[in-house]
């Protein structure tokens, strides 16, 4: 008994910040209706400038740093500093991200914030020295006996502070007129803007609360919980599990359902050293079980989330469904082609890597972009496939191009299972579902020790009757053969894609991207299509990972964690999610691929790929929607149109 | 008019934002291109009396990411620096280091790989990468050896094939510290490390053939790397208070002094156990003592400690890892200084040509050879890359200093190595 008490209550700090981001979480979302996915940076943030003060008395900016002691600064100031910073960082992404989005499509906001939080997760590691700084405690050392067990007072603070927090963000939305106010702007902001409250304004209030609590929370909590250059970034995934299960209006469940996630977090951790615990249930479990509870409660309530009524009713980007012109198409190949036979070593090595890597963009712009479905599970997919192809090529001993087929054809079955949710779940709701399964399938099935041999995940090189098509040769990086094969397997694809998305299928597809009910209504069946579109997108995507394996010779659970899936998400939606051309643009963008050879081999700056990568996600969200191609096709038309305008003057 | 107006504003802030990033980072980029030089004056100005082409080695240098380690870029630097400047280089040819930036991704090791290959570099140093077996495919291909101490990516360690490791495999230092333990009384041990394939494999194989060979009571506790709570991990280690209890590896010198401070809040008195991290005893020498943490290399705070050889090679270690500007000590430093001075002094006598196919033929011959800091090495196994399975157990002491546990490197019994794929 003393034993569970005790570790009850070792669960209390990581389930307070939890709690605390999971109610910031709800509070946010009322206020503006954006599920905050850069909550947990925010916290990350905070901690960080307080430990480095703590340490070195160096107060540290994005940009710059100010020395304000000559040692360790002292506690008070190192916690309100931390806390400042939050705060500050919370409102910054209200007035320059978030409110300018305030009438965007979810999947903007969702990007913006994905956006926030990679920018923050690629700046700490570059702005402090993550090897040797300490969080130092904060906290008294003391403990009480409670039941039986030296509970730690500090656990007991933390649990305090959570609830505080949960109940003074609860009181001010329930009691005060700002609050009140804040929940009516929720249902109806026009009403609000009518009574002479400014939606806006009342945001700003909440973002700022919210900010300095997540803050206070995570810098408090932080000598215990340890520090880590990413660990707080990814707390936003049980506040936001914690979060639904408040269905993003109750504050205070959020809260309790945060405090019951680390706890029960803290006794998986006891019970993984019991005899009688499998040994596939330990760690990887604690972090997926919560959420995947979350999404089977979202799936049987999923009409019961509150969808929030705004202003202006956001709209979609505009698509263009694919042509089907043959001179585009080929320029294109004919461009390809030409890269390769012109390069060498790394560059070729580039260029077939962005080659691949537009296919994986083509599954996210069909799921997303035609369909309208939000997913961050494509590089989960992705790796499914390559996994699968590790196994059918050095354990089944199955040839090219079968050994391409099967793991794609696995990745569409896992793909479909994923898909399922979104039949009831809709927006960026789906995307933290989608979320959910990729974190599933990276524990359970990559993250395996049952499913990974000891030796690693090694694939044989593809040979099609006695011709080699292995990528490499000697000294050779990349050889045309291989080159060429990516050519033809992502070439046939992407034809096969846009004849099926500028007909009958795409256009099923942009039907229920609009409406659902009219969809329904004109007689095409939403639940087939919304499958259809992810086994299509899954199927692409594990073509797309049996390539990079094919690509590497063997493969490993980090090439297609969460974080990549997210980085590769925005990269599509930079580049121009609703059309082709964005996919092979997104491809040039992505990791190995053209562009960052060019800033890693031409200018050096390879470290900083992700900062950038996560700005230039963060501008083009806010600034320009439509993506990169979207806004080049615009300013073609306006040339053509001014000419025409001209011409006819 | 209003489209093309964002359409304007988002390329004037973008190009701004790129400008700015490329202000900033050209300038760090021109530090360390300062810095590099300068690093490199005094080896330049010895290496006057070196002659012939450079020889160039690949350096996968763990300067990024989330577990970065300093240490590494400082022993290479060192190293350089001593080979070139007293060594008289590689048979009268200067030592080049290729140095290449990775962050723990599979994507940064084959980028490097690509780039060695390039450079047309002899041998690639694994400067205890994380992702290491990412270079594997690219540099097999090429015929560069991959030569490093400890193989961390344990898919690297596994096999015999293009690589050698000069120092033990992982299953080494658990198996030897779970020995010396059981000697000095202790029969229960709890240890902590992070949850991967690997690992899980490396010690779900291992704990109970330690713990029928040398009955003792032994097991993991897994934790989370991306949500590592010290304090319930602590807690979990203490749980049945064992004799000992820690890190079985360490990801950084932060998370081994977060790991004692919980412990000793939850009151654990027994032996803390810490990989081969040092920094926490200089932060709090009277809680470290007592503590134990293993090493593939003798360390400078062993210096009373070690043989009169070692003395002497740990003076010239230390002078040269102290004298790079900026630099970071710690186990990390002086693993990788002895690296590349045994690889330096291994390859010395080698006659003609220095490709990689023979740098990997001289390596794999080594035979009896006296590793610097290290064991003397014996590299031609067929189903290990491991020269030796010997590793040092140091006893943290009052005053701070590292004692050898044993008369200094411990042997693990084979039979219980072998249960691990490459570790013999």
């Amino acid at each position: 008994m003393d034993q569970l008490v005790l570790f009850v209550s070792l669960g209390f700090t990581v389930g307070a910040v939890y709690a605390v981001i999971g109610s910031s979480l709800v509070a946010i979302h009322s206020a503006t209706g954006v599920l905050n996915f850069a909550q947990g940076s925010v916290a990350l943030w905070g901690v960080w400038v307080a430990a480095e003060l703590g340490t070195t008395g160096t107060l540290v900016l994005p940009v710059g740093e100010l020395r304000l002691t000559d040692g360790p600064a002292p506690v008070p100031t190192t916690v309100a500093l931390g806390v400042v910073s939050s705060t500050v960082l919370a409102l910054l992404m209200h007035l320059l991200v978030l409110r300018p989005l305030r009438a965007a499509p979810a999947l903007s906001q969702v990007a913006a914030s994905v956006g926030v939080m990679l920018l923050v997760a690629s700046l700490v590691p570059l702005r402090f020295d993550v090897t040797t700084t300490v969080a130092r405690p904060i906290l008294a050392d003391d403990s009480v006996t409670i039941l039986g067990a030296e509970v730690a007072v500090a656990n007991l603070v933390m649990l305090g502070l959570a609830v505080g927090v949960a109940l003074l963000l609860a009181g001010y939305l329930r009691f005060t007129r700002w609050g009140t106010a804040t929940r009516a702007s929720a249902e109806d902001e026009e009403a609000v803007l009518l009574t002479g409250y400014s939606p806006d304004r009342l945001a700003a209030v909440v973002w700022l609360v919210t900010g300095a609590a997540t803050g206070l929370i995570a810098v408090v909590g932080s000598p215990s919980i340890g520090l880590d250059p990413l660990a707080y970034t990814f707390y936003v995934l049980p506040g936001l599990a914690a979060a639904l299960v408040a269905r993003l209006t109750s504050v205070l469940v959020a809260c309790v359902a945060g405090l019951a996630i680390g706890s029960f977090q803290s006794l998986l951790l006891m019970f993984s050293t019991y005899d009688f615990w499998p040994v596939w249930a330990q760690a990887g479990f604690g972090d997926t079980v919560p959420f995947l509870v979350v999404v089977v409660a979202l799936f049987v309530n999923g009409k019961s989330l509150p969808e929030r009524g705004g202003v202006v009713s956001g709209r979609m980007p505009p698509v263009h469904p694919p042509t089907m012109r043959a001179l585009p198409a080929f320029l294109t190949l004919a461009g390809v082609v030409a890269a390769i036979v012109l390069t060498e070593g790394s560059w070729r090595f580039g260029v077939v890597t962005s080659v691949i890597m537009a296919l994986i963009a083509l599954s996210l712009v069909v799921l997303t972009g035609y369909l309208g479905q939000i997913s961050l599970a494509a590089m989960a997919f992705a790796g499914t496939g390559g996994f699968l192809l590790s196994r059918v090529t050095s354990e089944w001993g199955i040839g090219f191009p079968l050994s391409l087929l099967l793991p794609a054809l696995g990745a569409t079955a896992l793909g479909i299972v994923v898909g399922i949710p979104a039949l009831r779940i809709r927006g960026a709701h789906l995307a933290v579902v989608t979320l959910a399964g990729a974190l599933a399938i990276q524990n359970f099935v990559f993250g395996n020790p049952a499913l990974t041999p000891y030796e690693g995940n090694l694939i044989a090189d593809p040979t099609i009757g006695g011709l080699d098509l292995g990528v490499r040769d000697g000294t050779n990086l990349t050889t045309v053969r291989f080159a060429f094969m990516v050519v033809v397997v992502v070439g046939a694809l992407t034809w096969l894609t846009a004849r099926l998305m500028s007909g009958r299928t795409g256009r099923a597809f942009l039907a229920v991207r609009s409406n659902e009910r009219a969809a329904a209504a004109a007689g095409i069946n939403v639940a087939a299509t919304k499958l259809l579109g992810f086994g299509i997108s899954a199927f692409l995507a594990g073509i797309g990972g049996c390539l990079i394996g094919y690509s590497r010779g063997q493969l490993s659970v980090e090439s297609f964690s969460i974080l990549v899936g997210l980085a590769l998400l925005c990269t599509v939606y930079v580049a121009g999610i609703t059309g082709i051309t964005g996919a092979l643009l997104a491809g040039l963008l992505a990791p190995l691929g053209v562009a960052e050879t060019f800033l890693e081999s031409s200018l050096g700056l390879g470290e900083y790929y992700n900062l950038i990568a996560a700005i230039a996600l963060v501008v083009t969200a806010v600034l320009n929607p439509v993506g990169i191609t979207g806004s080049v096709r615009a300013a073609v038309a306006h040339a053509r149109s001014r000419r025409h305008h001209v011409l006819a003057a | 008019m209003r489209t093309r107006h964002s359409l304007w504003r988002s390329v004037v802030v973008s190009s701004a934002v790129a400008l700015a990033l490329a202000g900033c980072a050209s300038d760090s980029g021109g530090d360390s291109g300062d810095d590099d030089p300068d690093a490199a004056a005094p080896s330049t100005s010895a290496a006057a009396e070196l002659d012939g082409p450079p020889v160039k080695v690949g350096f996968l240098n763990p300067s990024g990411g989330p577990v970065p380690q300093p240490g590494a870029d400082t022993g290479a630097t060192a190293a350089v620096d001593y080979v070139n400047g007293q060594l008289g280089g590689i048979g009268g040819r200067p030592l080049e280091l290729v140095s290449c930036d990775t962050d723990t991704t599979p994507e940064s090791a084959t980028s490097c790989a690509n780039t060695f290959v390039e450079e047309g570099v002899v041998a690639v140093m694994d400067g205890f990468n994380l992702s290491s077996s990412a270079t594997l495919p690219v540099l097999s291909s090429a015929k560069i050896p991959l030569v490093g101490m400890i193989a961390f990516d344990s898919v690297t360690g596994s096999a015999a094939e293009d690589r050698v490791y000069f120092a033990a495999p992982q299953a080494s230092f658990l198996v030897g510290a779970m020995q010396a333990f059981k000697e000095a009384g202790k029969d229960s041990v709890v240890l902590a490390l992070v949850d991967t394939p690997s690992s899980h494999q490396t010690i779900d194989t291992l704990l109970p053939a330690l713990a029928g060979a040398l009955e003792m009571d032994a097991s993991g506790v897994y934790f989370s790397p991306t949500n590592p709570n010290f304090t319930a991990l602590a807690a979990t280690i203490a749980k049945d208070d064992p004799d000992v209890g820690g890190l079985m590896a360490s990801p950084n010198e932060a998370a081994c002094t977060a790991l004692v401070q919980a412990l000793r809040q939850q009151q654990y008195d027994g032996t803390i156990f810490t990989a081969a991290c040092t920094d926490y005893i200089e932060a709090a020498p009277a809680d470290a003592a007592g503590g134990a943490l293993y090493s593939s290399t003798w360390l400078p705070d062993a210096m009373d400690y070690a043989p009169e050889d070692v003395k002497a090679d740990l003076e010239i270690a230390q002078q040269a890892i102290e004298g790079v500007d900026g630099g970071t000590g710690g186990f990390y430093a002086y693993a990788e200084f002895a690296q590349i001075v045994t690889f330096a002094k291994a390859l010395d006598g080698v006659q003609g040509e220095l490709t990689g196919e023979t740098v990997l033929t001289t390596l794999k011959g080594l035979k009896d050879f006296p590793s610097f800091l290290g064991p003397d090495i014996t590299c031609g196994s067929k189903t290990s890359p491991n020269c030796t399975t010997e590793m040092l157990l140091f006893d943290v002491q009052e005053d701070g200093s590292i004692k050898p546990a044993g008369d200094g490197f411990l042997t693990p019994v084979p039979e219980i190595l072998a249960q691990i794929p490459g570790a013999t």
